[in-house]
């Protein structure tokens, strides 16, 4: 029996479909532009390409497209050093692929490609690059796979693309693209050699384009889409408007795993996200591939005599415009915002939005590319606060205080577009707008009027720029930049141990790696029921770059409830009623960006041993700030373990040694199952220990997952008592010297002697307890 | 070895300093990979079609809005104003 499957068993005999690692029956190296075409069976996928990198390729570009059939669902998934994980006996769990997969191209179409650079937080670097295709339709089909390795100095340059055919997708906004097409006679104005009304629109928007991509450089394909509507009329009203599509974030505990974003737990506006994805949106976040990155909207009325008199929009390209508005500076303003130029912290309520947040609340508890660089500085010689650590009041006292909302981003305080640099922080942080009185929508999402002349001031200017400014080096900073991301050098690789939310205490997982399998884990999730009586859930996986990503079991669940069937020959069961759910991640990776860890709740260890885990039990969900309990070193033998009988399976003893003053202590977890073999849990601590010391066993009478943690420290009560002879667990068990220790045990669950649990038997140690290192990237 | 850039002068062709992608194309080779079946929806689901995993519920990203008016005086004044009010509420664990 392998000690997987001990592990397993000691437990609830959850384990055996493991097999021990994967085998990796056949690879097929693929070589640089080469394509190779094979067919791809319905519902299944193929893991074992790969392409070796050498450290003087810039690129590696991969495409999957299913032949003749380009409709056909296909997706792409890449990773590399390590192959992808799964039980080869088993059919595969896509989330989990998915979830291991460090880029994708995932769309709904059968055409999928992605571009790896020398850039961002999983940059291309030298080594072995996994492949896996995956094909999610009923039928076979035939696909194409390429990969590519580019030596180039340059990295590729794809400049923005403008939609001006009104071309959406299910679920988005009508588009009137009809004013682009107005055949009202013009003559050809300050370079703009349209002849039409509609033709002069077109070419301003297009060369609008032209100059953000110039001054961008964007490396993948970025889509503007523009359309006109009615937005006001009279002497006040909208000239235009625009937005990110949508806002993307890393947090794969929500179903949003992209680790190749900069920035995990932090919002990345579409474009910017889809650069780091080195892919289209539609290809990193799925759906069809009409969606745009960019959406912009300008004033039908504008150029009317409804819309601001006789003025209206100048298309020329030489910014005269007189006393006419400037398209192209408008245009490129919009823009602008689109590509990440904004804040999401609340201006407060307005006429037009009286639901709004009070001013200084947060739109979103999650960080944002944009206001991680935002600080307050109160005083000519203070460094300032970030701005999303303050709370709310000082936030509004932040957003008000005219000129102490500072942009501090890397590329801003070195850019020789701020007046600023060379000045000691914070005098080089670029001022943003914060008038006394809020004005919505300019504050905090535009520089401040003191530094005059930039695009992304508050107010248009005769000057009506035609370049970026400053707001470039703004872009850059929220996410335009890959090349200044600090590359991840290593993925956590956690010891076993037990972990922790302090708000939640009293709850909490023991998390054991599996000796003989590579960062492969055991989880037990103790916890407490609607009626703060003790339960336990399990669940297996690997750790993949620092995630444990089990899969899900063929009932769907990743965390299942152990149910022990007494009487049974094999009496190990898990939870198949479709009235039982049970989902559980954990990522070790930057968890102290992550809401649940910047909650300001006293006691987080608030270093890089945080976890967040995220879990769903039925109708219940939530993240959590996980860390390890650590305890002083013993002086004898380090008892720490999972202790079973291999012959007698369906519960396990926890021990986790410490250092007292009197000596060496132990905290014991029993966990074993009730007369209705439901996995429950009780504790006792012995100081000092000794192995075959004798202990009453205690019940905890604790409180619901979703319940505040209560004032009172919890109760607790006689249910049995413990006798554990322990052996040393770092004595192998091949040596000729190993002995297995012994447990005498009885428990009766809530006290009744009719629902009593009762061993005595021979115990082994089950888990690797060792230290361990991170895992190096390269 | 493909020349693919010149020299300012225009004397000479070169090799890059770091050759580009040769991208002419390649006949493509047939290969019969080892392939695994995708798990199907769980059990207790009715249907039984592989699922492609669920992507968190999109957002959307706010809408900044430029704002004129004509003044009494005849001076334009443009502004900025914003709507969040497309940006949904976070949902830990919201995994559709």
């Amino acid at each position: 029996m392998s000690i997987a499957l001990k592990v397993a068993t000691a437990v609830a005999g959850l384990l055996l479909a493991l097999s021990g690692n994967p085998s990796r029956a056949q690879e097929i190296r693929l070589e640089s532009g080469e394509p190779v075409v094979f067919t791809l069976p319905a519902a299944a996928f193929a893991d074992g390409f790969y392409i070796d990198v050498e450290d003087s390729d810039t690129a590696l570009t991969i495409n999957l497209d299913a032949v003749e059939y380009p409709e056909i669902d296909v997706d792409l998934l890449v990773r590399r050093a390590t192959p992808f994980q799964f039980d080869p006996a088993l059919p595969a769990d896509a989330s989990a692929l998915f979830d291991q997969a460090q880029y994708r191209s995932a769309s709904s179409s059968g055409e999928e490609t992605l571009t790896v650079l020398k850039q961002g937080r999983l940059p291309l670097r030298a080594g072995r690059w996994y492949i896996a295709a995956l094909n999610f339709v009923n039928a076979d089909v035939q696909v194409q796979l390429t990969a590519t390795r580019s030596q180039s100095a340059e990295p590729p340059y794809v400049p923005i693309s403008v939609d001006l055919t009104g071309d959406i997708s299910s679920g988005e906004d009508s588009c009137n693209v009809a004013p682009f097409n107005d055949s009202t006679p013009l003559s050809p104005v300050g370079g703009n050699s349209g002849t039409t009304l509609g033709q002069q629109r077109r070419n301003a928007l297009l060369e609008a384009a032209r100059l953000v991509s110039e001054e961008l450089r964007p490396t993948v394909p970025i889509r503007l889409r523009a359309c006109w509507d009615d937005l006001g009329s009279g002497d006040s009203l909208t000239l235009a408007q625009a937005s990110s599509t949508y806002i993307f974030l890393d947090d794969t505990g929500i179903g949003s795993h992209m680790p190749f974003l900069d920035e995990r737990f932090t919002y990345f506006s579409t474009p910017a996200s889809a650069r780091q994805a080195g892919t289209s949106i539609c290809r990193f976040a799925g759906g069809p591939c009409n969606v745009a990155d960019v959406r912009a909207e300008f004033n039908t009325t504008v150029d009317t005599a409804d819309g601001l008199g006789s003025r209206g929009f100048y298309y020329g390209f030489d910014r005269n415009h007189g006393n006419d508005i400037d398209f192209i500076s408008v245009g490129i303003h919009e823009v602008t915002h689109g590509l990440g130029f904004y804040g999401l912290i609340s201006t407060g309520p307005t006429d037009d939005d009286p639901d709004a947040p009070e001013l200084g609340e947060r739109y979103s508890d999650y960080g944002d590319a944009y206001d991680n660089h935002v600080r307050y500085v109160s005083s000519p010689d203070d460094a300032g606060m970030p701005l999303l650590d303050l709370d709310v009041a000082d936030r509004a006292i932040a957003l008000t205080s005219h000129d102490g909302l500072r942009f501090a981003g890397m590329h801003v305080l070195a850019s020789p577009r701020n007046p600023l640099t060379g000045n000691p922080a914070p005098g080089n942080y670029a001022p943003l707008f914060a008038p006394f009185v809020v004005n919505p929508g300019s504050t905090l999402s535009h520089f401040s009027t003191s530094l005059s002349g930039e695009l992304m001031g508050p107010y248009a200017t005769a000057a009506a720029p035609h370049t970026l400014g400053l707001a470039r080096d703004v872009l850059f900073d929220v996410g335009w930049d890959p090349a200044a991301v600090e590359a991840v050098e290593s993925f956590p690789r956690p010891a076993s141990g037990i972990y922790f939310d302090p708000a939640h205490s009293g709850h909490g997982v023991n998390f054991l790696r599996v000796p003989g399998l590579e960062d492969f884990y055991f989880l037990v999730f103790y916890t407490f029921d609607a009626a703060g009586k003790p339960e336990f859930y399990i669940s297996s996986g690997p750790l993949v770059d620092g995630v444990f990503v089990p899969s899900r079991g063929a009932n769907g669940d990743t965390l299942a409830r152990p149910v022990y069937v007494h009487g049974e020959a094999d009496p190990n069961r898990v939870d198949m009623s479709p009235g039982f759910n049970g989902q559980i991640r954990l990522d070790f990776n930057e968890a102290a960006k992550s809401p649940a860890c910047r909650d300001g709740y006293p006691g987080r260890s608030a270093d890089a041993s945080q976890a967040v885990m995220t879990w769903t039990i039925n109708n219940e969900s939530a993240q959590w700030c996980l860390q390890p309990i650590l305890a002083p070193s013993v002086q004898g033998p380090d008892y720490s373990n999972l202790w079973g009988n291999a012959q007698d399976t369906g519960w396990g003893l926890f021990t986790f040694s410490y250092g007292v003053d009197e000596g060496d202590a132990i905290s014991l977890v029993i966990y074993y199952p009730d007369g209705d073999g439901h996995g429950r849990w009780a504790i006792q601590q012995l100081t000092p220990f000794a192995s075959g010391d004798r202990g009453e066993l205690l019940q905890v009478q604790g409180y619901c997952r979703l319940c505040e943690i209560p004032d009172e420290p919890l109760t607790n009560s006689v249910v049995g008592e413990i006798t554990p002879g322990l052996t040393d667990p770092d004595r192998p068990s091949a040596s000729p010297d190993f002995a297995p220790g012994h447990m005498a045990v009885k428990v009766d669950f809530d006290g009744n002697a009719s629902l009593r649990f009762e061993r005595d038997v021979s115990i082994v140690p089950l888990v690797d307890w060792s230290p361990v290192e991170d895992a190096a990237t390269d | 070895m493909l020349c693919l850039l010149w020299l300012a002068t225009g004397l000479s062709c070169v090799p890059a300093a770091h050759a580009a992608t040769d991208t002419m194309a390649r006949p493509a080779r047939h290969v019969a990979p080892a392939t695994h079946a995708l798990q199907r929806q769980p059990r207790k689901s009715a249907a039984a079609e592989v699922a492609k995993p669920a992507f968190a519920p999109r957002r959307h990203g706010p809408v900044l809005k430029l704002d004129a008016a004509l003044e009494a005086n005849g001076k334009l004044e443009l502004r900025c104003d914003e709507d969040h009010s497309v940006v949904a509420p976070t949902a830990p664990g919201d995994r559709p």
